[in-house]
């Protein structure tokens, strides 16, 4: 069997050999073909692999929110209706470092809060008697702030009424995120650390509360070591351990505090958003301040004094992962554990991912249609290369060749032409995907403000990839293509007559 | 001595219906084994057509043909591929696969039939025939006789039982038609049996049976028991 199959290559080789310029020419439709298919495929794959690169490189990408579902839910696309969430404890949420993997930090969210210009409930609150203004006196008493004297309140009626105007409160926000204030602390100025008990990481302008000015300072760096008084007018929403819900009536959660408690805190840290396109926190949800987690539970302590703290649960929690490659792993983890997670990265790049499958199946359509076609070269040319082998055809039988031999000579010829032209076609996606995207590349950097947006996503150093699923599909295809094509031309060499084809001269 | 061959009412047509052609038959002989059997007759007259039917090539339409044990007019494709793989086969126009070196040309030949054979044993036998010098070339660039000669060793390579020439020397030179008659006659004497198609009368001399053929049937038979 092996003596035979080198006999049958022999012929196989010496027969290409001779004839390699009509090799080149019958195997320009698979190499076409498959140039199409992988050109486009690898720069629409390589675009995609830099998009999920990028989101990869931002900080938040390591973030996961996870919610307990009362259906046990695990993915959000999962649900029906509106969710209900069972209130998840600060012990459980904490425990998760222990049973899932790769976590960095977990927290229940909610340590950041917005300030209000003016208090809308109860109608009758008063801040010029109860509320506290914006002040910037040191601290006399650091470790002590709520001791500080607020008597900046002006016993003057015209003057209360310009103080009014300026009273501001802190109302804390259920849909904040801790593990966010960490990815993005390096883009503080001031200290880089989460603010501790008395210190507060402040906004520099704050939209239209120009606190900048109420404080009277000209740059971000002087309003670091200032002091702010403010006063919480709402305690986060919070229910005790295990109590559901509903997203739909949205209510019970959040508290009014009418009891006024004002606490004197330092600026340690600023985020410059004087230009609206310089905050680093515009994109999740307003940045105003962000305090110590304990300010979160007072606030629940202020409005009922009461409350067990440890019998109060949370909606959500914030986890952080190590790094981005631990992400897939975490959500699974916590998923097995039946929480509802859900992880802006791993969403986004899905999207993207799906988005890029659908487009690189788009266009590899087109290379198909190519390859397609090619069928009919493959099988001209191999009905011609049986015609004119029929003498050969015939000596092989004499000699003691049987049909199938015939046919595996001309199907392997057939197959050839098909792996040339994969290789080809391979060898021109790689050329012209790289002239395609060295002439990108040079187009990005000779225009300095494309270049300064795309550096900011890692974009600017896009080269296409050739995975080893690209090169097995289209060596398939291109296999698969030229084999049927070389079907009927082989079936016909192999049923030549030798005595007819021997007397042909 | 043993029989080789017996071919009995052995009969050979070409296409079907009105265009049919009667080439062959009805045809009955013998060959003894270690014999040199020569056929004659005129152009057209079924020679080639006979010897496609004893080497294989071609199947007969009616009658028994035993070759060697096989009956070769009950063998399908493959068995008929195989019974080839054991007979040697030498043309008038050598019959040789193109692109490939006179080397090649021998070996492949074994190859094809699944046994292997050492480039010492093909060299060694292209030497016999005096080719030593065109080992390597490419079969294009021989002369007649020479291609010739490598036919010769290509149906000798694998040591058939019998060896079936149709007008081996008919394209060559009468310088190169004698070599290649010297080399058959001397097989046959080392005890190759032989059927041969002809024109040459050289060759009569040397015949242990002559088959004359006309009009597809057999003429005359004549049997030579001294040579
Ligand atoms: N494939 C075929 N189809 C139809 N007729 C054929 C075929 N092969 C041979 N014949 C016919 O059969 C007859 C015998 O042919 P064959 O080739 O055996 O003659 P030959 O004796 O070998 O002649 P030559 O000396 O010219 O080689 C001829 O009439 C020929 O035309
Ligand atoms: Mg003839």
């Amino acid at each position: 069997m092996f003596i035979k199959t080198k006999a049958l290559f022999l012929i196989l080789q010496k027969h290409l050999l001779s004839k390699w310029g009509r090799v080149l020419l019958a195997q320009a439709g698979i190499m076409i073909g498959v140039w199409a298919i992988s050109l486009t495929s690898s720069l629409s794959l390589g675009l995609s692999d830099k998009i999920v690169t990028a989101i990869n490189s931002q900080p938040s990408s390591r973030e996961i929110s996870i919610y307990k579902s009362e259906k046990g839910d695990t993915n959000f696309f999962q649900v029906s209706g509106p969710p209900k969430f069972v209130f998840i404890s600060k012990q459980e949420i904490q425990n998760l470092t222990n049973t899932v993997s790769g976590i960095d930090s977990v927290s229940p969210t909610a340590t950041l809060g917005t300030f209000t210009k003016k208090p809308s409930t109860p109608s009758d609150y008063n801040c010029v008697d109860k509320s506290i203004a914006i002040n910037h006196t040191p601290v006399t008493n650091p470790s002590n702030p709520t001791s500080v004297d607020t008597q900046q309140i002006p016993a003057n009626p015209e003057d209360k009424k310009i103080f009014s105007e300026n009273c501001y409160e802190f109302r804390f926000s259920s849909s904040s995120y801790q593990a966010y204030f960490d990815n993005h602390r390096t883009k503080l100025i001031g200290s880089q650390n989460r603010p501790q008990i008395g210190e507060i990481s402040i906004c520099y302008k704050c939209g239209d509360l120009n606190l900048n000015q109420k404080i009277g300072v000209n740059s971000p760096s002087e309003m670091i070591g200032k002091n702010i008084t403010i006063d919480v007018n709402q305690t986060p929403g919070y229910l005790p351990t295990g109590s559901v819900y509903d997203t739909a009536s949205r209510q019970g959660t959040t508290k009014t505090i009418t009891k006024s408690n004002p606490i004197t805190l330092k600026i340690v840290s600023v985020v410059d958003d004087s230009q609206a396109n310089n905050n680093p926190f515009a994109t999740g949800g307003q940045f105003i301040a962000y305090l110590d987690f304990s300010y979160y539970e007072n606030a629940i302590k202020q409005f009922d004094p009461s409350v067990d703290l440890n019998k109060i649960g949370y909606i959500s929690a914030d986890i952080a992962v190590t790094s981005y490659d631990k992400l897939d792993n975490a959500i699974n983890q916590l998923q097995g554990q039946k929480y509802l997670t859900l992880s802006a990265t791993q969403f986004l790049i899905s999207g993207v991912k799906t988005l890029f499958t659908v487009l690189t199946y788009f266009l590899a359509g087109f290379g198909l249609i190519v390859l397609i076609s090619s069928i009919f070269g493959i099988i001209n040319v191999m009905t011609i290369s049986v015609l004119e082998r029929r003498k050969e055809i015939g000596i092989i039988k004499s000699l003691g060749g049987n049909d199938n031999d015939i046919f595996i000579i001309f199907l392997l010829e057939s197959i050839f032409l098909g792996i040339v032209g994969w290789l080809f076609g391979i060898l021109l996606a790689l050329g012209t995907g790289k002239i395609i995207s060295a002439v990108v590349i040079s187009l990005i950097n000779s225009n300095p403000e494309w270049k300064g947006n795309l550096a900011t996503f890692n974009i600017n150093e896009f080269t296409p990839v050739f995975p080893w699923q690209l090169l097995a599909i289209t060596f398939g295809l291109a296999v698969f293509f030229t084999s049927i094509s070389g079907l009927i031309p082989s079936i016909r060499a192999s049923k030549q007559n030798i005595v007819e084809v021997l007397r042909s001269e | 001595m043993a029989i080789l061959i017996t071919a009995k009412n052995l009969k050979k047509s070409y296409g079907k219906g009105k265009n049919t052609v009667h080439a062959l038959g009805p045809i009955d002989f013998t060959v003894v084994e270690g014999s040199f059997t020569i056929i004659l007759g005129k152009s057209g007259s079924g020679k080639s057509t006979l010897l496609n039917l004893l080497s294989g090539l071609d199947s007969p339409t009616d009658g028994t043909l035993v070759v060697a044990g096989e009956s070769l007019n009950k063998l399908k494709s493959g068995k008929l591929a195989k019974y080839r793989a054991k007979i040697g086969l030498i043309f008038q126009f050598y019959n040789l696969l193109p692109n490939l070196s006179t080397l090649e040309n021998v070996m492949i030949s074994s190859w094809l039939k699944g046994i292997s054979v050492s480039k010492q044993d093909a060299t060694s036998l292209l030497k016999q025939f005096g080719l030593e010098h065109r080992i390597n070339s490419n079969i294009k660039t021989l002369s007649g006789g020479e291609k010739q000669r490598v036919a010769i060793c290509r149906s000798l390579i694998n040591k058939p039982a019998i060896l079936f020439c149709d007008e081996p020397t008919g394209a060559l030179d009468t310088a190169n038609g004698q070599i290649v008659k010297d080399i058959l006659v001397k097989l046959n004497k080392e005890g190759m049996t032989i059927v041969m198609v002809t024109h040459n009368e050289e060759f009569i001399p040397m015949a242990d049976k002559i088959i004359t053929m006309k009009d597809g049937i057999i003429e005359s038979m004549n049997t030579q028991i001294s040579k």
